[in-house]
């Protein structure tokens, strides 16, 4: 197949595809983690104020163990960020590689 | 005028064969820092050793054996472990959010160190610290894992 008969809606649908296929993956991959961490901060922070109502730990002490949460929830909003990063680049590549693919096809050898 | 044309052809031959050329060179996108190995195993012996003080400490809370003295060099250790990760994720290109997060754990480390000069009088009071401690680790591991699995092209 010559360059000229590549269809180019086709491999700009193909490369939608692709790209989508990357980035639906990867949120069916963080969207677990995410609402598993965000239920367990809610769960500390009501443990704290117990713990503090109580008169288990001063208010020095809360504090301390607020701290620790905000940093920590800081730690994971940051790797849904770092994660979403990946997803963008995983999509721009596979639809780099379906044109990578049908232009290896199109001229009959490995030029890309 | 039968010229013309072919050298229009041998041009665009040119430009087509350049672009692919170009293509091929940079395929590969990167928004983000590759995956690091050393930092990977580095990250996991952190979490090792914060995981054992946590089990040590939930043996000996109430009795003198969990006194902060006794484990000051559980901190210098940690502390100096996040300083050398640190040092090293600022050599590689694209690490912003590493960084960051060594950051913010050095500074759950400090405060939990402030928490144990305080005193702790029952191992229900540092449950939330270990939740969170362990969150982290967990995040920062589960990025590592994303980068490591990242799509080639």
């Amino acid at each position: 197949m010559p360059v000229s008969d590549i269809n180019f809606s086709e491999l700009v649908k193909n490369m939608a595809n692709a790209a989508q296929g990357a980035l639906k993956s990867h949120w069916k991959d963080i969207k677990p983690f995410a609402e598993q961490q965000l239920k367990s901060f809610a769960q500390n922070i009501k443990l704290i104020g117990e713990l503090k109502l109580k008169g288990k730990i001063t208010e020095e002490k809360a504090k301390l163990h607020l701290a620790i949460q905000k940093e920590s929830a800081r730690t994971v909003l940051l790797t849904i960020e770092g994660i979403g990063i990946v997803a963008a680049e995983n999509a721009i590549n596979a639809a780099i590689s379906v044109v990578k693919t049908t232009v290896n096809k199109a001229i009959g050898w490995s030029l890309l | 005028m039968r010229a013309l044309p072919q050298v229009f052809h041998r041009q665009l031959t040119l430009l087509f064969f350049l672009s692919s050329l170009l293509l091929q060179q940079c395929s590969t996108v990167r928004l983000i820092q590759e995956y690091d190995e050393v930092t990977d195993r580095k990250i996991t012996s952190l979490q090792e050793k914060t995981s054992k003080f946590f089990v040590q400490m939930e043996r000996h809370i109430g009795k003198p054996e969990a006194a902060y003295e006794n484990f000051i060099p559980f901190y210098d250790d940690v502390k100096t472990d996040i300083n050398v990760l640190q040092v090293r994720t600022k050599a590689i290109p694209k690490s912003d959010i590493t960084q960051q997060q060594l950051t913010s754990l050095l500074s759950q480390m400090g405060n939990l160190e402030k928490l144990h000069r305080l005193g702790f009088n029952s191992f229900e009071e540092l449950v939330p610290a270990k939740n969170a401690i362990e969150q982290s680790f967990a995040a920062i591991l589960q990025l590592q894992m994303a980068l490591k699995n990242r799509i080639k092209v």
